[in-house]
């Protein structure tokens, strides 16, 4: 099948602090990947080097089949990127923060304002569309960052832990949009510490830690690797068991 | 597309009611209180109804030919000459009650001021400068044609000396002033950006560096430009300030605001702080605003010219100044050109730190 994402040997040093360590990861059309891995692991790290937000210390990235560097704007414009953190302005209206987004990627006009509609009813918030972000609860403001990535109808969806924080009704709603998305042709990559989560919704799943990944395959697979019947296995208890189970001071 | 970008970079501006507060209430407070304050100052240095000049000239001077029309101009203005063979110019003052003197050299000249007659002084600066413009015309003329065209001396031009009253000169002053703290109607929008990491997301799109600092330096000086015209319409209303030559006064005052942005967004672009960054501006504009006549007059103040020249604020202050009072200024092409060389200078410093910075992390 065609490859969306490849990394070569990816890695990103902080000073002495290896953040990621010579990934090798490879992503296919229509996949639901899930890069799982406890806080400071390094998932952030390697999302922002696949959005070439960061630069990396060593190795490279691989988007549709082309080098990220020597092809930026062109699979920059394929990207749709939902950061960690709340990147919408709270000073502007739902529609104003998608319409500023969605605008850099070159949409105007009437394509614009449809593009800024389907984003918003997308997420749920098109009856919120004329209230200020600043307004909004946690999981509406969770809602409307997603929203933001949406309306240059990207072919990759990188969603960067979207569920921290959010009430059970957002999060649901999000994993379900997630899941129709994908069902829609779109290839997503969901980082998550949530195990639940990632079982939930990932046709294939990565546990990173310490930079690096140290074990991959469907849930089934993961589970195998550390009992026979797995049955009697949660992925939890395997992430627990291939992670250590030391207390993280992050 | 910046275009949206730039539209929204206002929303947000006009939604937060500080601007307005900064660049509408604060320069007409200071006005007020800036104006009233030095306002029995600015009284005692109203000039003499008529006052003597004492002048030395040296033989060989060219300027020997010439004495009699450098006469009728200061008679114009009240002002005698009168020549004396040799002395001391200082001693001179004092034991004649001169208010300032000549020494016409071989082909220049030096003024000597008194002190405590520095309006004085300047009259007699002007009425030399009025007649070596003359001079220039009277020249020119010489050298085209064969016939000598009867010189019209410009015998208003040293009126415009100003005898500025203070709500004038400070109506005008802070005005300019603020227009120089302007990245403060965008420090919030860019301190946000940072903060929820949006400039990440700006950048992640493909929209280059350049772009986006035009988005910011566009926004920006559109609502720097907009509260400037209002608080300057409010100076008209309120306290009947006088401004001149509008057109060339909109020009001087529009290109210092944009000239400011590109400073404060240059030194932001490269310590990419904003807490430093309005420090840094305030620090140095206060500076310049202290030597430049913010505070307390230019006209009497004891910084040297050559001091006064280095800031940009001087030639923007001088030239809005002038303008109201005698309609032309020396500073208004120094002024432009100051201030575009800033603009240009400080966007290419701002890029170039951009664009590193960019590559750092990308
Ligand atoms: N700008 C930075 N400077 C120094 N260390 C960093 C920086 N960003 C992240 N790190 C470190 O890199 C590691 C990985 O961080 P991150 O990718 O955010 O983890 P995750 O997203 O998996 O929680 C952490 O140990 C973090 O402290
Ligand atoms: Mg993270």
């Amino acid at each position: 099948m065609d490859m969306i994402l490849k990394t070569n040997d990816l890695t990103k040093k902080y000073g002495s602090k290896i953040a990621v360590d010579n990934l090798n990861l490879e992503i296919r059309k229509g996949e639901i990947f899930g890069l799982l891995g406890p806080n400071g692991a390094g998932k952030s790290t390697t999302m922002n080097m696949i959005c070439d937000i960061l630069r990396p210390t060593l190795g490279n990235v691989e988007l549709f089949g082309k080098d990220l560097h020597k092809n930026r704007k062109e699979i920059l414009k394929k990207l749709g990127y939902i950061p960690q953190d709340l990147a919408i302005h709270g000073n502007l209206k739902a529609w104003e923060n998608v319409e500023l987004f969605t605008s850099l990627y070159g949409i105007k006009g009437e394509a614009l304002k449809t593009a800024i509609d389907e984003s918003l009813e997308y997420v749920g918030l098109l009856e919120k569309r004329n209230e200020y972000a600043k307004n909004f609860s946690g999981g509406m403001k969770r809602r409307l960052n997603i929203a933001c990535a949406l309306g240059h109808k990207p072919e990759l969806l990188i969603f960067d832990e979207p569920t921290v924080g959010i009430d059970p009704q957002s999060r649901n709603f999000i994993l379900n949009k997630i899941k129709q998305s994908n069902e829609e042709g779109t290839t997503i990559i969901y980082t998550s510490h949530y195990m639940e989560e990632v079982e939930a919704i990932c046709t294939r799943i990565a546990i990173m830690d310490d930079g690096k990944i140290i074990a991959s395959g469907t849930s089934e697979e993961l589970k195998k690797l550390v009992v026979d019947n797995t049955e009697s296995i949660t992925l939890e208890e395997v992430f627990l068991t291939l992670t250590g189970k030391k207390l993280r001071d992050y | 597309m910046i275009r949206y970008l730039i539209k929204n970079y206002l929303k947000m501006m006009g939604r937060s009611p500080v601007n307005v507060l900064l660049f509408i209430v604060f320069p007409i407070v200071l006005i007020a209180v800036l104006s009233s304050a030095f306002s029995s100052l600015m009284e005692s240095y109203e000039r003499k109804e008529s006052f003597s000049v004492g002048y030395i000239m040296e033989d060989d001077s060219i300027f020997g030919d010439y004495m009699e029309e450098i006469k009728k101009i200061a008679r114009e203005n009240d002002v005698t000459f009168k020549a004396y063979d040799e002395g001391d110019p200082d001693k001179l003052m004092k034991d004649e009650e001169l208010e300032s003197f000549v020494i016409f050299g071989k082909d220049d000249y030096v003024i000597y001021k008194r002190t405590g007659s520095p309006t004085e002084g300047m009259i007699t600066e002007y009425i030399l400068t009025a007649f070596m413009r003359n001079m220039e015309t009277y020249r020119e003329g010489m050298m085209r044609g064969m016939e000598v065209p009867q010189v019209e001396l410009d015998v208003s031009y040293p009126d415009h000396m100003p005898e500025v009253d203070s709500i004038d000169y400070y109506g005008k002053i802070e005005i300019i002033y603020f227009v120089w703290c302007g990245l403060i109607c965008f420090a919030g929008i860019i301190m946000a950006e940072k903060r929820y990491k949006i400039s990440q997301r700006l950048l992640m799109s493909g929209l280059s560096v350049t772009k986006i600092y035009l988005a910011k330096l566009i926004s920006s000086t559109i609502i720097v430009s907009a509260c400037t015209l209002i608080a300057a319409l409010a100076t008209i209303a309120m306290f009947g300030v006088k401004w001149g030559a509008p057109l060339k006064s909109a020009l001087v005052i529009f290109l210092m605001i944009v000239a400011a942005l590109c400073m404060e967004l240059m030194i932001y672009y490269i310590c990419d702080n904003m807490v430093i960054t309005i420090v840094i501006s305030f620090a140095a504009v206060w500076i310049a605003g202290f030597f430049s006549g913010s505070f307390e007059t230019y006209l009497f103040s004891s910084h040297p010219e050559s001091t006064k020249v280095l800031f940009p604020i001087y030639h923007g202050n001088r030239a809005i100044v002038e303008l109201a009072s005698g309609g032309r200024s020396d500073y208004f092409m120094s002024s432009v050109i100051y201030s575009l060389s800033m603009i240009v200078g400080c966007s290419i410093l701002a890029l170039i730190a951009g664009k590193i910075r960019r590559r750092g992390r990308a």
